[in-house]
Formats: structure tokens, C-alpha cells, sequence
């Protein structure tokens, strides 16, 4: 016999999934464009504080919602700030492509906990994205950025990690009558 | 799945090991002399103090580098983030890098001239 609470859930229809992906990515391609304002101490860098919602994603919908938010919000967020199609929004575009996937491998083990995979996104986050940079100029000068780029990254990292299991909590508490369905 | 756990203090542990170990690693020296690289060549060697302006091949204006025989900044560039120009002024060690322009200035060792 169904409960209460099961009869009043929506199927997870074609609507249910349009209207999951747009509040994600409403919620990161803001973050995306409003923490260019918060003040970082390397010139053109960014705290990254909008990558939470792509740890969310991958951590309960699976690595093809987190590739579709991560991808959507660097277009939407860079058509808003200006930077579509220019050397950071590629450096960006494929460091989160990188970050989604490695997440996804990370969690599939059951092993790590949020920190862990937010580290370990991070670190190929800004990998890939210095590697990105240093084919874009042809030259290996941009890698002695990394250390201090992941040594700040440290710290959104675990803010990431916690603002990501604040959101599973809220999501999961009043989950708006709507399930995540959870497919890879 | 938890937020924290106590696997994690072993690797932030680590990788602030590994990040200090890097950041310690670059040491300035005397014997250095400022490069401009743009399109990773070679582009001009900074040795006395001045305005160096970077062109390119059409002969428009890039970048324009200032050097005072300490340190080295970027004045102007047509680069729309303007990231070069907030870099502010690098010692030997340091480097610029504009992304759009393809240049980097940074300090390299002085090749030994043995003939």
C-alpha cells in the first residue's frame, strides 16, 4: 500500500526534470556571475563557489545532470558577465567538464565523503583549466600559478563541500513535491 | 553521504604539504634577466630601463611593458579583462600572463656565453 506521501509526489516526468535542471542552474549561474564580485587575491581568479551545485548534481542525479548544469551555467554565466567564448571561459568550460567527471568516478566508490570529492574536483578543476591556459599561450609559464591556485582552492573547496550538503538537506527536508529520480 | 570525514583531515593535511613544498621552491636570483614571450618566442629581452611595446605581426600595439631596472608591469593593454595590468609589478621570480595577447613575461637565467 502506497503512503501519504508517495501518492502526492509528481511522476518524474519530462516537466518534473525541466523544472529540477532550471533551478540548478538558475542557482549556479548566479553564484557564477555574483562571486566575481567577492574579492580574491590573484588577479582574474575566482573563489568558485558556484561548483557546489555541480557536486550536488553529481553526488544524487548522476554525471549526465552534472556535466548539463556545469556546461549551462559557464555558457549562461559568461553570457551575463561577458566572457562568452573568450580564453578564461574555455579555461573554465572544460576544468568543470573535468571536475563533474572525476567527482562522479570519486562517489561512485561510497568511500569518500563531500570534502574528499570537492578536493579532488578542485584540484582537476584547476589542473585542467591551467593546462587549457598553457595551450591557449603556448607556454608552461602559467603552471607555476597552480600551487597557489589549489592552496586557495583549499578553501572554497570546504565551503563547497558544506554549502553541497546544506543543499541535500534543504532539497531533501521539502523536496517540493518532486523526487530527483537518479539515473546515470 | 557525510560531509566530513577523517580521511579528509590526512588529505588537506597533504595537500597543503604539497602546496607549501611548491611555493617554497621558487627562489628569486640576481642573475636573471626579464623576457617577453609572445606566442611562446621569444619576443624582446628587457635589460635597460624603459617602455618596451609589444606589437604584432600587423604592427598594432598589444601591450606595453614598463621596466624601471627592479621591477616589471604591464601600462596599457588591449586585453578586456585587464588581467595584466592588475597583476601590478613582479620582481625576478614573478611573471604576467596575459591569456588573449598570448604573452608572458617572466625572469629567466642568463645563458652562459662560453665562446
Amino acid at each position: 500500500m502506497r503512503s501519504q506521501q508517495d501518492s502526492n509526489r509528481v511522476t518524474n516526468s519530462r516537466t518534473t526534470n525541466v523544472v529540477i535542471y532550471s533551478l540548478l542552474i538558475s542557482i549556479s549561474s548566479v553564484m557564477f556571475v555574483v562571486e566575481r564580485f567577492i574579492p580574491y587575491p590573484v588577479p582574474g581568479g575566482k573563489w568558485g563557489f558556484s561548483n557546489f551545485v555541480i557536486l550536488y548534481t553529481v553526488v544524487n542525479i548522476g554525471l549526465r545532470g552534472g556535466l548539463l548544469v556545469g556546461t549551462l551555467k559557464t555558457i549562461i554565466g559568461s553570457l551575463f558577465s561577458g566572457i562568452l567564448f573568450t580564453p578564461p571561459f574555455f579555461m573554465g568550460f572544460f576544468g568543470i567538464i573535468s571536475a563533474a567527471t572525476f567527482e562522479w568516478i570519486f562517489s561512485k566508490t561510497k568511500f569518500f565523503s563531500y570534502t574528499t570529492l570537492s578536493i579532488i574536483g578542485m584540484i582537476s578543476n584547476n589542473f585542467v583549466q591551467v593546462l587549457v591556459g598553457s595551450f591557449l599561450i603556448k607556454s608552461r609559464a602559467i603552471f607555476s600559478f597552480l600551487p597557489l591556485m589549489i592552496g586557495l582552492g583549499l578553501i572554497s573547496a570546504i565551503i563547497n563541500a558544506y554549502l553541497a550538503k546544506k543543499m541535500e538537506e534543504i532539497i531533501d527536508e521539502n523536496n517540493f513535491g518532486l523526487k530527483i529520480s537518479k539515473k546515470d | 553521504m557525510k560531509t566530513f570525514k577523517k580521511i579528509d583531515v590526512f588529505l588537506i593535511l597533504a595537500v597543503i604539504l604539497i602546496t607549501v613544498f611548491f611555493a617554497l621552491k621558487a627562489n628569486n636570483r640576481e642573475d636573471e634577466i626579464f623576457l617577453v614571450k609572445l606566442d611562446g618566442k621569444i619576443y624582446t629581452e628587457l635589460k635597460k630601463p624603459g617602455d618596451y611595446p609589444v606589437k604584432d605581426k600587423e604592427g598594432k600595439i598589444l601591450t606595453i611593458v614598463h621596466y624601471d631596472g627592479e621591477n616589471v608591469w604591464v601600462t596599457d593593454s588591449t586585453c578586456p579583462l585587464k588581467i595584466c595590468e592588475k597583476t601590478g609589478k613582479i620582481k625576478r621570480g614573478g611573471k604576467i600572463i596575459c591569456v588573449p595577447n598570448k604573452i608572458v613575461i617572466e625572469s629567466q637565467t642568463q645563458e652562459l656565453q662560453t665562446w
